[in-house]
Protein backbone atom coordinates (compact mmCIF):
# COMPACT_ATOMS: atom_id res chain seq x y z
CA UNK A 1 0.00 0.00 0.00
CA UNK A 2 1.24 3.46 -0.82
CA UNK A 3 1.79 5.86 2.04
CA UNK A 4 0.85 9.53 1.90
CA UNK A 5 4.54 10.31 1.57
CA UNK A 6 4.80 8.02 -1.45
CA UNK A 7 1.97 9.88 -3.11
CA UNK A 8 3.34 13.34 -2.36
CA UNK A 9 4.30 15.30 -5.44
CA UNK A 10 7.97 15.11 -6.29
CA UNK A 11 9.38 18.63 -6.25
CA UNK A 12 9.67 19.83 -9.78
CA UNK A 13 13.31 20.41 -10.55
CA UNK A 14 14.50 23.36 -12.54
CA UNK A 15 16.38 21.03 -14.87
CA UNK A 16 13.26 18.98 -15.58
CA UNK A 17 11.35 22.20 -16.22
CA UNK A 18 13.85 23.68 -18.66
CA UNK A 19 14.06 20.32 -20.45
CA UNK A 20 10.31 20.36 -20.98
CA UNK A 21 10.19 24.02 -21.98
CA UNK A 22 13.04 23.66 -24.44
CA UNK A 23 11.39 20.52 -25.80
CA UNK A 24 8.29 22.54 -26.51
CA UNK A 25 10.33 25.38 -28.04
CA UNK A 26 12.43 23.11 -30.29
CA UNK A 27 9.62 20.82 -31.47
CA UNK A 28 7.00 23.59 -31.45
CA UNK A 29 9.12 25.51 -33.95
CA UNK A 30 9.18 22.41 -36.15
CA UNK A 31 5.39 22.23 -36.05
CA UNK A 32 5.22 25.94 -36.88
CA UNK A 33 7.46 25.24 -39.85
CA UNK A 34 5.13 22.46 -40.98
CA UNK A 35 2.08 24.73 -40.71
CA UNK A 36 3.66 27.43 -42.87
CA UNK A 37 4.54 24.76 -45.45
CA UNK A 38 0.92 23.56 -45.50
CA UNK A 39 -0.22 27.15 -45.94
CA UNK A 40 2.27 27.57 -48.80
CA UNK A 41 0.77 24.50 -50.42
CA UNK A 42 -2.72 25.99 -50.28
CA UNK A 43 -1.89 29.43 -51.72
CA UNK A 44 0.51 29.32 -54.60
CA UNK A 45 0.80 33.10 -54.79
CA UNK A 46 2.22 33.24 -51.26
CA UNK A 47 4.24 30.02 -51.45
CA UNK A 48 7.70 31.64 -51.74
CA UNK A 49 7.13 33.85 -48.68
CA UNK A 50 5.47 31.17 -46.57
CA UNK A 51 8.20 28.69 -47.47
CA UNK A 52 10.69 31.28 -46.26
CA UNK A 53 8.72 31.58 -43.00
CA UNK A 54 8.83 27.78 -42.69
CA UNK A 55 12.62 27.80 -43.09
CA UNK A 56 12.93 30.51 -40.44
CA UNK A 57 10.83 28.50 -37.99
CA UNK A 58 12.88 25.38 -38.62
CA UNK A 59 16.01 27.42 -38.07
CA UNK A 60 14.68 28.64 -34.71
CA UNK A 61 14.30 25.02 -33.68
CA UNK A 62 17.90 24.39 -34.71
CA UNK A 63 19.18 27.41 -32.78
CA UNK A 64 17.29 26.34 -29.66
CA UNK A 65 18.63 22.80 -29.94
CA UNK A 66 22.23 24.04 -30.24
CA UNK A 67 21.77 26.41 -27.30
CA UNK A 68 20.24 23.59 -25.26
CA UNK A 69 23.20 21.31 -25.90
CA UNK A 70 25.64 24.02 -24.82
CA UNK A 71 23.75 24.35 -21.53
CA UNK A 72 23.28 20.67 -20.76
CA UNK A 73 19.56 20.85 -21.51
CA UNK A 74 17.86 17.77 -22.98
CA UNK A 75 14.77 18.97 -24.86
CA UNK A 76 11.95 16.67 -23.75
CA UNK A 77 10.46 15.32 -26.97
CA UNK A 78 7.88 13.12 -25.31
CA UNK A 79 6.46 16.08 -23.40
CA UNK A 80 6.45 18.21 -26.53
CA UNK A 81 4.79 15.49 -28.63
CA UNK A 82 2.08 15.16 -26.04
CA UNK A 83 1.39 18.89 -26.05
CA UNK A 84 1.64 19.30 -29.81
CA UNK A 85 -0.36 16.25 -30.91
CA UNK A 86 -3.71 17.99 -30.46
CA UNK A 87 -2.48 21.01 -32.40
CA UNK A 88 -1.23 18.87 -35.26
CA UNK A 89 -4.55 17.07 -35.60
CA UNK A 90 -6.39 20.43 -35.81
CA UNK A 91 -3.93 21.72 -38.36
CA UNK A 92 -4.30 18.58 -40.47
CA UNK A 93 -8.07 19.03 -40.41
CA UNK A 94 -7.86 22.68 -41.52
CA UNK A 95 -5.47 21.64 -44.29
CA UNK A 96 -7.78 18.81 -45.40
CA UNK A 97 -10.59 21.41 -45.53
CA UNK A 98 -8.26 23.67 -47.57
CA UNK A 99 -9.01 26.35 -44.98
CA UNK A 100 -6.03 28.68 -45.40
CA UNK A 101 -7.53 31.41 -43.23
CA UNK A 102 -8.12 29.04 -40.30
CA UNK A 103 -4.49 27.94 -40.55
CA UNK A 104 -3.44 31.59 -40.63
CA UNK A 105 -5.34 32.27 -37.42
CA UNK A 106 -4.11 29.15 -35.63
CA UNK A 107 -0.47 29.64 -36.63
CA UNK A 108 -0.17 33.39 -37.12
CA UNK A 109 -2.25 34.47 -34.16
CA UNK A 110 -2.61 31.69 -31.60
CA UNK A 111 0.68 29.77 -31.86
CA UNK A 112 2.70 32.93 -32.45
CA UNK A 113 1.00 34.64 -29.47
CA UNK A 114 2.16 31.80 -27.22
CA UNK A 115 5.68 31.96 -28.65
CA UNK A 116 5.94 35.74 -28.40
CA UNK A 117 4.57 35.87 -24.84
CA UNK A 118 7.00 33.21 -23.60
CA UNK A 119 10.08 34.35 -25.55
CA UNK A 120 9.59 37.94 -24.38
CA UNK A 121 9.31 36.79 -20.78
CA UNK A 122 12.31 34.47 -21.14
CA UNK A 123 14.73 37.22 -22.24
CA UNK A 124 15.21 38.78 -18.76
CA UNK A 125 16.31 35.39 -17.35
CA UNK A 126 18.14 34.15 -20.46
CA UNK A 127 21.51 35.03 -18.89
CA UNK A 128 21.10 31.88 -16.77
CA UNK A 129 21.60 29.86 -19.95
CA UNK A 130 24.54 31.34 -21.87
CA UNK A 131 23.95 31.89 -25.56
CA UNK A 132 20.15 31.71 -25.34
CA UNK A 133 19.46 35.44 -25.18
CA UNK A 134 20.75 36.08 -28.68
CA UNK A 135 18.81 33.26 -30.32
CA UNK A 136 15.56 33.92 -28.48
CA UNK A 137 15.77 37.63 -29.30
CA UNK A 138 16.33 36.80 -32.98
CA UNK A 139 13.49 34.28 -32.96
CA UNK A 140 11.22 36.79 -31.24
CA UNK A 141 11.96 39.44 -33.87
CA UNK A 142 11.20 36.96 -36.62
CA UNK A 143 7.97 35.76 -34.98
CA UNK A 144 6.83 39.40 -34.89
CA UNK A 145 7.75 39.67 -38.56
CA UNK A 146 5.57 36.64 -39.36
CA UNK A 147 2.68 38.03 -37.32
CA UNK A 148 3.01 41.33 -39.16
CA UNK A 149 2.42 39.57 -42.49
CA UNK A 150 -0.44 37.42 -41.19
CA UNK A 151 -2.07 40.54 -39.77
CA UNK A 152 -1.77 42.40 -43.08
CA UNK A 153 -3.10 39.38 -44.98
CA UNK A 154 -6.13 38.93 -42.71
CA UNK A 155 -6.90 42.67 -42.66
CA UNK A 156 -7.00 42.75 -46.44
CA UNK A 157 -8.77 39.42 -46.83
CA UNK A 158 -11.50 40.47 -44.42
CA UNK A 159 -11.55 44.16 -45.25
CA UNK A 160 -15.19 45.22 -45.00
CA UNK A 161 -16.06 41.64 -43.98
CA UNK A 162 -15.59 41.79 -40.23
CA UNK A 163 -18.55 39.57 -39.46
CA UNK A 164 -17.12 36.86 -41.70
CA UNK A 165 -13.77 37.17 -39.93
CA UNK A 166 -15.37 37.01 -36.52
CA UNK A 167 -17.23 33.83 -37.42
CA UNK A 168 -14.06 32.24 -38.75
CA UNK A 169 -11.99 33.35 -35.76
CA UNK A 170 -14.56 32.03 -33.33
CA UNK A 171 -14.56 28.72 -35.18
CA UNK A 172 -10.77 28.46 -35.30
CA UNK A 173 -10.38 29.67 -31.75
CA UNK A 174 -12.60 27.17 -30.01
CA UNK A 175 -10.11 24.37 -30.57
CA UNK A 176 -7.10 26.59 -31.04
CA UNK A 177 -7.24 28.26 -27.65
CA UNK A 178 -8.31 25.07 -25.93
CA UNK A 179 -5.16 23.53 -27.36
CA UNK A 180 -2.57 26.31 -27.18
CA UNK A 181 -4.04 28.00 -24.12
CA UNK A 182 -4.14 24.55 -22.55
CA UNK A 183 -0.44 24.16 -23.27
CA UNK A 184 0.17 27.54 -21.65
CA UNK A 185 -1.57 26.30 -18.49
CA UNK A 186 0.35 23.02 -18.61
CA UNK A 187 3.72 24.80 -18.78
CA UNK A 188 2.89 27.52 -16.25
CA UNK A 189 4.51 25.71 -13.32
CA UNK A 190 7.63 24.93 -15.39
CA UNK A 191 7.91 28.60 -16.29
CA UNK A 192 7.63 29.49 -12.61
CA UNK A 193 10.30 26.96 -11.77
CA UNK A 194 12.93 28.51 -14.04
CA UNK A 195 12.28 31.99 -12.71
CA UNK A 196 9.62 33.25 -15.11
CA UNK A 197 5.94 33.74 -14.27
CA UNK A 198 3.45 31.36 -15.88
CA UNK A 199 0.60 33.71 -15.01
CA UNK A 200 2.35 36.72 -16.57
CA UNK A 201 3.03 34.73 -19.73
CA UNK A 202 -0.61 33.61 -19.88
CA UNK A 203 -1.76 37.20 -19.40
CA UNK A 204 0.63 38.43 -22.08
CA UNK A 205 -0.58 35.73 -24.46
CA UNK A 206 -4.24 36.58 -23.81
CA UNK A 207 -3.67 40.29 -24.23
CA UNK A 208 -1.45 39.89 -27.29
CA UNK A 209 -3.96 37.61 -28.95
CA UNK A 210 -6.89 39.88 -28.07
CA UNK A 211 -5.10 42.84 -29.62
CA UNK A 212 -4.49 40.90 -32.84
CA UNK A 213 -8.21 40.11 -33.09
CA UNK A 214 -9.00 43.79 -32.56
CA UNK A 215 -6.62 44.82 -35.32
CA UNK A 216 -8.47 42.66 -37.83
CA UNK A 217 -11.94 43.77 -36.86
CA UNK A 218 -13.16 42.63 -33.47
CA UNK A 219 -14.53 45.41 -31.28
CA UNK A 220 -12.42 45.61 -28.08
CA UNK A 221 -15.10 44.47 -25.65
CA UNK A 222 -16.11 41.55 -27.86
CA UNK A 223 -12.51 40.49 -28.45
CA UNK A 224 -11.68 40.54 -24.73
CA UNK A 225 -14.86 38.73 -23.82
CA UNK A 226 -14.29 36.13 -26.52
CA UNK A 227 -10.73 35.39 -25.41
CA UNK A 228 -11.49 35.40 -21.67
CA UNK A 229 -14.47 33.06 -22.19
CA UNK A 230 -12.18 30.53 -23.78
CA UNK A 231 -9.54 30.78 -21.08
CA UNK A 232 -11.94 30.55 -18.11
CA UNK A 233 -12.33 26.74 -18.20
CA UNK A 234 -8.55 26.46 -18.52
CA UNK A 235 -8.04 28.65 -15.44
CA UNK A 236 -10.46 26.47 -13.49
CA UNK A 237 -8.58 23.34 -14.44
CA UNK A 238 -5.28 24.98 -13.58
CA UNK A 239 -6.50 25.98 -10.15
CA UNK A 240 -7.66 22.45 -9.49
CA UNK A 241 -4.30 21.09 -10.56
CA UNK A 242 -5.81 19.28 -13.55
CA UNK A 243 -4.08 18.88 -16.88
CA UNK A 244 -5.92 20.73 -19.60
CA UNK A 245 -5.71 18.07 -22.28
CA UNK B 1 -47.41 50.96 -10.69
CA UNK B 2 -46.23 48.98 -13.68
CA UNK B 3 -47.41 45.42 -14.15
CA UNK B 4 -43.75 44.33 -14.15
CA UNK B 5 -43.35 45.71 -10.62
CA UNK B 6 -45.65 43.05 -9.27
CA UNK B 7 -45.04 40.28 -11.80
CA UNK B 8 -44.17 36.94 -10.27
CA UNK B 9 -40.59 35.81 -10.07
CA UNK B 10 -40.03 32.12 -10.65
CA UNK B 11 -38.43 30.05 -7.87
CA UNK B 12 -35.06 30.15 -9.63
CA UNK B 13 -35.34 33.90 -10.09
CA UNK B 14 -36.18 34.31 -6.39
CA UNK B 15 -32.96 32.45 -5.59
CA UNK B 16 -31.01 34.60 -8.06
CA UNK B 17 -32.38 37.87 -6.70
CA UNK B 18 -31.82 36.73 -3.12
CA UNK B 19 -28.13 36.47 -3.97
CA UNK B 20 -28.10 39.82 -5.77
CA UNK B 21 -30.08 41.50 -2.98
CA UNK B 22 -27.35 40.55 -0.52
CA UNK B 23 -24.71 42.22 -2.68
CA UNK B 24 -26.74 45.34 -3.45
CA UNK B 25 -27.61 45.76 0.25
CA UNK B 26 -23.95 45.41 1.18
CA UNK B 27 -22.96 47.97 -1.46
CA UNK B 28 -25.49 50.49 -0.18
CA UNK B 29 -24.47 50.03 3.45
CA UNK B 30 -20.79 50.42 2.53
CA UNK B 31 -21.52 53.56 0.52
CA UNK B 32 -23.57 55.02 3.38
CA UNK B 33 -20.70 54.34 5.76
CA UNK B 34 -17.73 55.45 3.65
CA UNK B 35 -18.82 57.29 0.47
CA UNK B 36 -22.19 58.89 1.01
CA UNK B 37 -22.23 60.45 -2.45
CA UNK B 38 -22.61 56.96 -3.90
CA UNK B 39 -25.65 56.14 -1.77
CA UNK B 40 -27.88 57.71 -4.40
CA UNK B 41 -31.69 57.71 -4.32
CA UNK B 42 -31.61 55.27 -7.27
CA UNK B 43 -29.40 52.85 -5.36
CA UNK B 44 -31.70 53.11 -2.35
CA UNK B 45 -34.71 52.52 -4.57
CA UNK B 46 -33.11 49.37 -5.98
CA UNK B 47 -32.33 47.93 -2.54
CA UNK B 48 -35.77 48.81 -1.28
CA UNK B 49 -37.39 47.16 -4.30
CA UNK B 50 -35.26 44.05 -3.84
CA UNK B 51 -36.25 43.95 -0.19
CA UNK B 52 -39.90 44.01 -1.19
CA UNK B 53 -39.41 41.16 -3.69
CA UNK B 54 -37.00 38.96 -1.75
CA UNK B 55 -37.17 40.08 1.89
CA UNK B 56 -35.04 37.30 3.39
CA UNK B 57 -32.45 34.62 2.65
CA UNK B 58 -34.82 31.66 2.92
CA UNK B 59 -34.43 30.69 -0.74
CA UNK B 60 -30.67 30.52 -0.40
CA UNK B 61 -30.49 28.68 2.92
CA UNK B 62 -29.48 25.03 2.68
CA UNK B 63 -28.31 25.44 -0.89
CA UNK B 64 -24.77 25.13 -2.17
CA UNK B 65 -24.82 28.90 -2.76
CA UNK B 66 -25.14 29.83 0.88
CA UNK B 67 -21.54 29.40 2.01
CA UNK B 68 -19.72 30.77 -1.08
CA UNK B 69 -22.05 33.79 -1.16
CA UNK B 70 -21.35 34.50 2.51
CA UNK B 71 -17.61 34.08 1.90
CA UNK B 72 -17.75 36.56 -0.97
CA UNK B 73 -19.84 39.03 1.04
CA UNK B 74 -17.31 38.75 3.84
CA UNK B 75 -14.38 39.39 1.47
CA UNK B 76 -16.21 42.34 -0.07
CA UNK B 77 -16.90 44.05 3.25
CA UNK B 78 -14.39 46.88 3.47
CA UNK B 79 -13.28 48.98 6.37
CA UNK B 80 -12.22 52.15 4.57
CA UNK B 81 -13.32 54.57 1.92
CA UNK B 82 -10.50 53.53 -0.42
CA UNK B 83 -11.32 49.83 -0.21
CA UNK B 84 -15.02 50.51 -0.64
CA UNK B 85 -14.37 52.54 -3.78
CA UNK B 86 -12.23 49.79 -5.30
CA UNK B 87 -14.13 46.70 -4.20
CA UNK B 88 -17.70 47.93 -4.33
CA UNK B 89 -17.37 50.90 -6.63
CA UNK B 90 -15.05 49.42 -9.20
CA UNK B 91 -15.10 45.62 -9.03
CA UNK B 92 -18.60 44.70 -7.89
CA UNK B 93 -20.44 47.53 -9.64
CA UNK B 94 -18.88 46.34 -12.91
CA UNK B 95 -20.02 42.82 -12.07
CA UNK B 96 -23.53 44.06 -11.30
CA UNK B 97 -23.69 46.01 -14.54
CA UNK B 98 -22.55 42.93 -16.45
CA UNK B 99 -25.23 40.79 -14.83
CA UNK B 100 -28.03 43.28 -15.41
CA UNK B 101 -26.93 43.95 -18.99
CA UNK B 102 -26.79 40.23 -19.72
CA UNK B 103 -30.15 39.37 -18.14
CA UNK B 104 -32.22 42.38 -19.12
CA UNK B 105 -33.05 41.20 -22.62
CA UNK B 106 -32.69 37.47 -22.14
CA UNK B 107 -35.81 35.48 -22.99
CA UNK B 108 -34.90 33.00 -20.28
CA UNK B 109 -36.13 35.46 -17.65
CA UNK B 110 -39.58 36.78 -16.81
CA UNK B 111 -40.68 40.40 -17.12
CA UNK B 112 -40.21 40.72 -13.36
CA UNK B 113 -36.49 40.08 -13.69
CA UNK B 114 -36.24 42.35 -16.72
CA UNK B 115 -37.78 45.11 -14.64
CA UNK B 116 -35.41 44.56 -11.70
CA UNK B 117 -32.48 44.65 -14.12
CA UNK B 118 -33.61 47.98 -15.54
CA UNK B 119 -33.87 49.41 -12.01
CA UNK B 120 -30.41 47.99 -11.30
CA UNK B 121 -28.96 49.62 -14.40
CA UNK B 122 -30.59 52.93 -13.47
CA UNK B 123 -28.89 52.70 -10.08
CA UNK B 124 -25.58 51.99 -11.82
CA UNK B 125 -26.02 54.99 -14.09
CA UNK B 126 -26.62 57.21 -11.09
CA UNK B 127 -23.20 56.44 -9.61
CA UNK B 128 -20.96 55.48 -12.55
CA UNK B 129 -19.31 58.84 -13.11
CA UNK B 130 -19.21 59.59 -9.40
CA UNK B 131 -17.21 56.42 -8.78
CA UNK B 132 -14.60 57.27 -11.42
CA UNK B 133 -14.24 60.79 -10.06
CA UNK B 134 -14.06 59.63 -6.45
CA UNK B 135 -11.44 56.95 -7.23
CA UNK B 136 -9.23 59.49 -9.01
CA UNK B 137 -9.67 62.11 -6.29
CA UNK B 138 -9.20 59.81 -3.31
CA UNK B 139 -6.59 57.37 -4.58
CA UNK B 140 -4.53 59.32 -7.09
CA UNK B 141 -2.68 58.46 -10.27
CA UNK B 142 -3.43 55.48 -12.47
CA UNK B 143 -0.40 53.67 -11.07
CA UNK B 144 -1.54 54.30 -7.50
CA UNK B 145 -5.03 53.08 -8.35
CA UNK B 146 -3.56 49.94 -9.96
CA UNK B 147 -1.34 49.21 -6.94
CA UNK B 148 -4.21 49.71 -4.50
CA UNK B 149 -6.52 47.58 -6.64
CA UNK B 150 -4.17 44.60 -6.88
CA UNK B 151 -3.41 44.89 -3.16
CA UNK B 152 -6.96 44.24 -2.08
CA UNK B 153 -8.98 42.69 -4.87
CA UNK B 154 -7.48 39.21 -5.22
CA UNK B 155 -9.44 37.55 -2.35
CA UNK B 156 -12.66 38.95 -3.77
CA UNK B 157 -11.91 37.71 -7.29
CA UNK B 158 -10.95 34.28 -5.96
CA UNK B 159 -14.13 33.98 -3.92
CA UNK B 160 -16.18 35.15 -6.86
CA UNK B 161 -14.56 32.47 -8.98
CA UNK B 162 -15.21 29.90 -6.25
CA UNK B 163 -18.90 30.75 -6.48
CA UNK B 164 -18.95 29.75 -10.15
CA UNK B 165 -19.64 26.06 -9.72
CA UNK B 166 -22.66 26.64 -7.48
CA UNK B 167 -24.00 29.35 -9.75
CA UNK B 168 -23.75 26.99 -12.73
CA UNK B 169 -25.41 24.23 -10.75
CA UNK B 170 -28.43 26.40 -9.96
CA UNK B 171 -28.74 28.70 -12.95
CA UNK B 172 -26.82 27.51 -15.98
CA UNK B 173 -29.41 25.18 -17.48
CA UNK B 174 -32.36 27.20 -16.24
CA UNK B 175 -31.24 30.49 -17.71
CA UNK B 176 -29.00 29.26 -20.52
CA UNK B 177 -25.94 31.14 -19.31
CA UNK B 178 -22.70 29.79 -17.95
CA UNK B 179 -20.48 31.30 -15.32
CA UNK B 180 -17.61 31.32 -17.84
CA UNK B 181 -19.68 33.45 -20.22
CA UNK B 182 -20.60 35.82 -17.44
CA UNK B 183 -17.00 36.06 -16.25
CA UNK B 184 -15.86 36.69 -19.81
CA UNK B 185 -18.22 39.65 -20.07
CA UNK B 186 -17.29 40.82 -16.60
CA UNK B 187 -13.53 40.72 -17.21
CA UNK B 188 -13.96 42.45 -20.59
CA UNK B 189 -15.96 45.22 -18.93
CA UNK B 190 -13.52 45.44 -16.02
CA UNK B 191 -10.51 45.74 -18.34
CA UNK B 192 -12.24 48.58 -20.19
CA UNK B 193 -13.19 50.34 -16.95
CA UNK B 194 -9.64 50.01 -15.62
CA UNK B 195 -8.08 51.32 -18.84
CA UNK B 196 -10.51 54.24 -18.72
CA UNK B 197 -9.07 54.97 -15.29
CA UNK B 198 -5.67 55.15 -16.95
CA UNK B 199 -4.36 51.71 -15.94
CA UNK B 200 -2.10 49.90 -18.38
CA UNK B 201 -4.07 47.25 -20.20
CA UNK B 202 -1.31 44.62 -20.32
CA UNK B 203 -0.78 44.97 -16.58
CA UNK B 204 -4.42 44.70 -15.68
CA UNK B 205 -4.92 41.67 -17.95
CA UNK B 206 -1.83 40.08 -16.42
CA UNK B 207 -3.10 40.73 -12.92
CA UNK B 208 -6.58 39.36 -13.63
CA UNK B 209 -5.04 36.29 -15.26
CA UNK B 210 -2.93 35.57 -12.20
CA UNK B 211 -5.90 36.18 -9.89
CA UNK B 212 -8.08 33.79 -11.88
CA UNK B 213 -5.30 31.21 -11.98
CA UNK B 214 -5.13 31.53 -8.21
CA UNK B 215 -1.46 32.49 -8.27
Amino acid sequence: MQSVADCAAVPLLEQESINKLMGLAVFGEKVASKIYLLMADLKEEFAPLLTKFARMEAQHGGWFLDASRKNGIEPDKEFADNELGYLISQVDQHYADKNFEALAIVQGFIVESLAIATYESFLPIAHKYPGTHEVFQKALDEENYHVDWILRYLRLRFFDAHEEFQKLAEYANIQGIDCIGGTMMNIAEYLDKIGMSGADCAGAMMDGYTQLLEKVGFEQRRATKHVVNMFMPLFHKYRRGEKTK
Amino acid sequence: MLASDTAQLTDSEILLWTVLHNFEALALSQYEKFCSALATPEKKELVSLLFSRVPDNKAMENTSLDQPVKALLDAATSSSEKDTLLIQGLLLEVLGKTIYDTFKDSESFTAATHHLCSVGLKAQDSIGTKITTAIKERIGTAEQIYSAFIDISKPVILRLDALGESLDQHFSEQFDISFSDLMGSFVAELVLTCTNLGMERRKIVGYLTSALMGV
